[in-house]
This record gives C-alpha cells, sequence and structure tokens, in this order.
C-alpha cells in the first residue's frame, strides 16, 4: 500500500467492525421465588402433625417476605426425595420451582431430628443442608430458625423469625406490657403491675425492657415513673421517680445509656441516664416540650420531638453538641414518636395529616419525606424490625386500636393482636438468641 | 424695637440654626460614614405540606378520558366580527344584508378535482409504462440493461438495520429478566456473549463475566434461553451476528 495512513485508517475500521455488539439489557423485573416444600416421610401419625405444623409456620414464614410462593404439591414431578441424587432439576424447573426442600424427620430419644435441605433447581445447587434437633412442642422455634437460615442462606442477612413485639395492651381492664412472635403468634403477658404502663422500650440485647408505670408513692402522691424489667430474674428496678413525667425512654445502642423525658424542672425535657453511674445530664433546654427521644444506629445523635416552633416537630440533636439541633419538619401540624432506621438511612414518625395520624419516613437530613400509610385510620407509633425491612405500629383500621406489621415500603400489611383490647406503642425487639 | 425687627431677627436666628443642623449632620456623615451592608445568599425554604401519595402510589389519574372542550359560547352581538356588507343587487331592498354566494369556492373545488384526475391519469400512465419495459426486458433481456437488486447495504442503512434488529433482542430478553427480590438487593451485574444462526438460533452463548452468583446467572442463562429463538437476521447482517456475536450486559 502506497499510503501508510490510508493503511492505518483501514485497520482501525476492520477492527472497529470485528468488535462484537453491547447491548445493556438493564434492570430485572422483580419476581417471587417459587418454592416446592416437599414432605419428607414421617414415620408415624405424631410425626405426621409435627411435620405438619413445621411446614406450615416455613411456608407462613417465607411468605410473610412477600419474596416468596408456595406452589401447591399437586404439581410436584416426584413428591417425596430422600437425596440431592433423585433431583431431576429440569423436572423441577418445568414445574415452575426455583427451589425445593426436601428432608428426612425422626425421633431420637425423644427429640425431633430434622435434616432439612434446600435446592437451587436453576443453578442445581444446594443452598442449605442442615440438621436441627429440638423438643418436640418446640416445633415452632425449629420452623422460625430453618426460615431465618434460609433467609441468611439467600441473602447474607439476618432473618426476622425468632424476633418479638412488645406493646401495651388493656385487656385486663389495667394496662400492663406484653410480646408476641413478629407474626402475633405467642402471645405473653410480660407485667402484672395493675396500673398504666406505657411507653416500652427494649435494651439492645433485648434481655431488658425500660418502661413508665403511673405510680402511687408511699406519700399517696401518684407520679410517671421509669422502670426497668429483666426478662432473666423477672424483676423491677426503678429507674427515676423525680416529680413529674418519667418517661419516653429510648436504649442507646450500646446499651449503656438511657434518653428519656422529666419534667421536673417544670418543663418536660429529654435527659440521658447513665446507667452504670446513675448520673443524669439534661439535654434539651426550650421554651417548648421536648419528648420521644429515639438514637441513631450510631449512638450520637438523636431524634426527638419538640414543640419549640409552636406545633411538635421532628427535630435531631448532636449528642456531643446538645445545642447544635436540626428541624427536620415543617410540614403538618403535629409530627411524634420518630423511630430511627437500623441503617440510619431514615426516621419513621406520625404525622397528622385530613384528620388522621399517618406514617412517614423522612431522611435524617430532612431531605425527602414519603407516605406509608393512607386512608386506613389512625396510624401511630412506628418501629423499624432490626432488619429495617418492616415496621410495626398501631392502627384503628379494624376498629379499636391494634398492633400490625408492614413492610417498610407501606405495604403488605399483617394484624398482630387479636382480642387483646386496645394495644398501643409496640416496639421490634432486637435480634434475639 | 418694633415688631418688623423682631420677626427679621427670628427668622434670622432660625435660619441660622438650621444651617447649623444641616452643617453638623453633614459633617457627622464624612466623619462616621455608614457601614457597609454586607448581603450574603440566603436559604430560602419552601413550607411544604405532608406528601399525600403514598411511597408506592401512582400519582391518581382521571377517571374517565377528559370530556371535549365545550364548545364556545355564543358570541354576543358585542363580540360578533362586522358582517360583511355586499353592495346591494338592483333588486335588494336597501339596509337588506346578503350573504356571499358560494359559487367561487365551488369553482376552485373543480379546479382541485381536476388536477388530482390530471395527476391520476399520468399515475396510470406511468405505471403502464414501467409494466411495458418490464414486459421487454423479461423476452429480451440484454446483458448490463438491469440493475441488480443488491446483496449489500452500507452507512446508515446499515446502522438503521443493525439498530432495528438489536432492539428486537433486547426487548425479547427484557421481557424474559426476572430477578427475586432478594437477589435484585446484591445489584450484581454479568456478561454474555451470544453468537446467532441465520435462524435466529442460539449457536454460542458463553459467561464473558460471570456475577460471581450461581443463581444469578441461572437467572441470566433463563432469560436468554426462553428468548430465543429469535427473529430471523437480517442477511445483511446474519453473517456479523454470527461470528462477531451479541455481547448482552445485565443489567450493564
Amino acid at each position: 500500500m502506497r499510503n501508510p495512513i490510508l493503511l492505518f485508517a483501514l485497520l482501525v475500521s476492520s477492527l472497529a467492525h470485528a468488535q462484537s455488539t453491547y447491548l445493556k439489557v438493564g434492570e430485572a423485573k422483580t419476581k417471587k421465588s417459587r418454592i416446592a416444600l416437599t414432605r419428607p416421610n414421617a414415620g408415624s401419625p405424631l410425626l405426621g402433625a409435627v411435620l405438619t405444623s413445621i411446614q406450615d409456620t416455613l411456608q407462613k414464614d417465607l411468605e410473610f417476605t412477600d419474596q416468596f410462593q408456595i406452589l401447591a404439591p399437586s404439581g410436584f414431578p416426584k413428591p417425596t426425595l430422600g437425596s440431592s441424587s433423585e433431583i431431576q432439576a429440569d423436572a423441577w424447573t418445568k414445574a415452575g420451582a426455583d427451589f425445593l426442600s426436601y428432608g428426612t424427620l425422626r425421633e431420637e430419644g425423644g427429640r425431633l431430628e430434622y435434616e432439612f435441605h434446600f435446592w437451587n433447581t436453576g443453578s442445581n445447587q444446594e443452598v442449605l443442608g442442615k440438621r436441627y434437633s429440638g423438643e418436640k412442642d418446640a416445633y415452632r422455634i425449629l420452623a422460625h430458625t430453618i426460615a431465618n437460615d434460609l433467609v441468611f442462606a439467600l441473602t447474607g442477612k439476618k432473618g426476622i423469625f425468632l424476633t418479638r413485639l412488645l406493646f401495651v395492651c388493656d385487656k385486663t381492664g389495667k394496662k400492663e406490657l406484653f410480646t408476641s412472635g413478629f407474626d402475633g403468634s405467642d402471645p405473653r403477658q410480660v407485667t402484672r403491675i395493675r396500673s398504666l404502663s406505657m411507653a416500652p422500650a427494649w435494651s439492645p440485647d433485648g434481655t431488658k425492657l425500660a418502661f413508665s408505670v403511673y405510680n402511687r408513692h408511699s406519700d399517696g402522691t401518684k407520679n410517671i415513673d421509669l422502670f426497668e424489667y429483666s426478662f432473666k430474674s423477672s424483676g423491677l428496678k426503678l429507674l427515676s421517680n423525680k416529680p413529674g413525667i418519667n418517661s419516653g425512654a429510648a436504649f442507646s445502642p450500646d446499651g449503656k445509656r438511657l434518653a428519656y423525658t422529666m419534667s421536673y424542672t417544670g418543663n418536660p425535657e429529654v435527659h440521658v441516664l447513665d446507667l452504670e453511674s446513675g448520673a443524669t445530664t439534661q439535654i434539651t433546654r426550650s421554651i417548648g416540650f421536648d419528648v420521644d427521644p429515639t438514637f441513631s444506629p450510631d449512638g450520637s445523635t438523636l431524634a426527638l420531638v419538640s414543640s419549640r416552633p409552636g406545633k411538635p416537630m421532628i427535630y435531631t440533636l448532636n449528642l456531643k453538641n446538645p445545642t447544635e439541633v436540626k428541624r427536620l419538619t415543617y410540614a403538618g401540624s403535629y409530627n411524634a414518636t420518630p423511630s430511627w432506621s437500623p441503617d440510619g438511612k431514615s426516621i419513621a414518625f406520625a404525622g397528622w395529616l385530613e384528620k388522621h395520624f399517618d406514617l412517614f419516613t423522612i431522611t435524617p437530613d430532612g431531605s425527602r419525606i414519603e407516605r406509608l400509610t393512607k386512608d386506613e385510620g389512625n396510624n401511630e407509633d412506628p418501629s423499624f424490625s432490626p432488619d429495617g425491612n418492616y415496621l410495626t405500629f398501631t392502627s384503628s383500621r379494624s376498629g379499636g386500636k391494634n398492633i400490625f406489621v408492614m413492610s417498610a415500603a407501606g405495604g403488605n400489611v399483617h394484624r398482630v393482636t387479636f382480642g387483646m383490647g386496645n394495644c398501643v406503642a409496640p416496639k421490634w425487639s432486637p435480634f434475639l438468641q | 424695637m418694633s415688631q418688623e425687627s423682631l420677626l427679621k431677627n427670628a427668622l434670622r436666628i432660625s435660619l441660622g440654626i438650621h444651617l447649623g443642623a444641616l452643617l453638623f449632620l453633614l459633617s457627622f456623615h464624612w466623619i462616621f460614614p455608614e457601614e457597609t451592608r454586607i448581603l450574603t445568599p440566603t436559604l430560602r425554604v419552601d413550607l411544604v405540606s405532608l406528601p399525600e401519595l403514598k411511597k408506592d402510589e401512582p400519582p391518581s389519574l382521571p377517571s374517565s378520558a377528559p370530556e371535549p372542550a365545550p364548545p364556545p359560547p355564543p358570541k354576543t352581538a358585542a363580540e360578533r366580527p362586522p358582517p360583511r356588507v355586499v353592495p346591494a343587487t338592483k333588486e335588494a331592498d336597501h339596509g337588506e344584508i346578503h350573504l356571499p354566494e358560494k359559487k367561487p369556492r365551488k369553482k376552485q373545488a373543480s379546479k382541485k378535482e381536476k388536477a388530482a384526475e390530471k395527476k391520476l391519469k399520468a399515475a396510470i400512465a406511468r405505471i403502464r409504462a414501467i409494466e411495458r419495459i418490464k414486459a421487454l426486458a423479461g423476452t429480451d433481456e440484454v446483458k448490463g440493461n438491469r440493475i441488480s437488486k443488491g446483496t449489500a447495504l452500507t452507512g446508515e442503512a446499515l446502522q438503521s438495520l443493525e439498530a432495528g434488529y438489536f432492539d428486537v433482542i433486547l426487548e425479547r430478553v427484557r421481557s424474559y429478566w426476572e430477578l427475586p427480590k432478594w437477589l435484585r438487593e446484591q445489584n450484581r451485574s454479568a456478561k454474555v456473549m451470544i453468537r446467532l444462526d441465520p435462524q435466529g438460533r442460539i449457536r454460542s452463548f458463553e459467561f464473558v463475566q460471570s456475577s460471581g452468583s450461581a443463581p444469578f446467572d441461572a437467572e441470566v442463562r433463563r432469560a436468554i434461553q426462553v428468548s430465543a429463538p429469535f427473529p430471523l437476521p437480517p442477511q445483511a447482517i446474519s453473517a456479523g451476528i454470527s461470528k462477531q456475536g451479541i455481547l448482552l450486559g445485565f443489567p450493564l
């Protein structure tokens, strides 16, 4: 070739044409994973009944997440499997199953022995294979444990199926503390004080509660005092009984401090109690009332409700410099009960709008507000699940006041309390052992 | 002292006091100049209400198609354009208004019709001429006297053809590209090279970049397998698709 530039141009051109075309498919649509829960052979009718309970609980747990769909057994190509060698992944894929569970259930020495396997039919790989052992009557815990392990195996994050909810109900005629499973199962009465218990909070390790009681003192006066309850000892310990309000407690993430409201100065202000030394520090000093403190996940900041602008609004406060406050909400006429999400990226609160309280979230810098509930009665007292994927709250949507849970985006709402009178002020536990 | 002289004295004293005050104020301003006012940028905060729509709630749409705009109200006499005054004919009484006749429009329409008829005749003549030429060419073909329909495209035409076919492929794969939420939240990505045969079937399938997650890769594989076979690739680009292939990025 006479002209080297032309030669080079032709070479580049031919190389460019030799390149394949690159197409960006884009974000995938969201779908539910379809699961085939095959039923292992149970050796006896009793084991069969236990197995049914385990699988029912497991199914409810997985369906609660709104990410899984349990397939009806009628379409299964081979209903009973004993080992992975029997799996024909293609047949299960054609039957619509993305995942397949199989295993064996036995009774050994009065205990249940459940060997559980979870298989991805698409990648033809085992996702989870584990042997579970437990008491016969602890089948529910066994099923929740399997569900937690499944969620962890798939997402790398802890499941919430063994967490509990704490709330106040008046079914006894008084206001007492109760707990239940995340789905409302296994409700238990915690206190029997026969007074008005209110504003409970979990300690970060889930072994203690802080709450307030309308308490009669020895001199006959009544006061709202702050107590601590220990699940281990079932004992109560008085934390604060200064004249006036001692209420609205929230544990710091390290469990060493407690933020709450006291009004002995004449005006409700937020204080922080050092649980080791017993020393209290006044944090807020404003002309309005300051209540409902909640710690940020790193413990450096409080979100709280303050009426200093004339109307109750959500503020954040830097604990290292308590005069450094930031007003987050400007809209609405009454914003209350903030709850910080575990990842620190969102604060849920109840806001008065259109003659109802509804739930909203706001970013900690106040830049974005989103609405979670609408046209369903009053919705108050939001509290995040420890994985941040769900919220529990009080709602009057079913008549009376009851506890509900829903996704953090405001969907998939489930009622938790039934026949327990009016129930309010729910708090979702941390991950429990 | 007369009253006049008293008045004059009073005026002089008053004038002196006013001049003194003016001088004092001027000198005060010169000695103590007013501080410069520094304008600092301010932050404007729009006080908005709490959101009315839920997080996942789409904005409400009108329940039915928008109603057609009501007919404009009849114009009042004042709004009406003044009537065109046509010169009265001999038979018309004075003060009587005559609407203009439509005869001129009819004349225009007939002109258009004639033009269209002319065009139609010309088109028919052209078609007949082409048919005669084709008939002649079929019977008496001479080497070099016809244009081949061609086998290659270059430039914009080729690019347009490629783009159209790749759009079809993308649309097909996107319709089957689904992930469960738990897998989507892991923010993984994969790249797959596919080569198609001239029938649009997958000739080869290769992960150029795995996501590192077997379930994710399985969903990618499924989306492509279910999408195939693809429509027949245009002949002009078929060879390129078969040799160089198409690189698909999930999601990017």
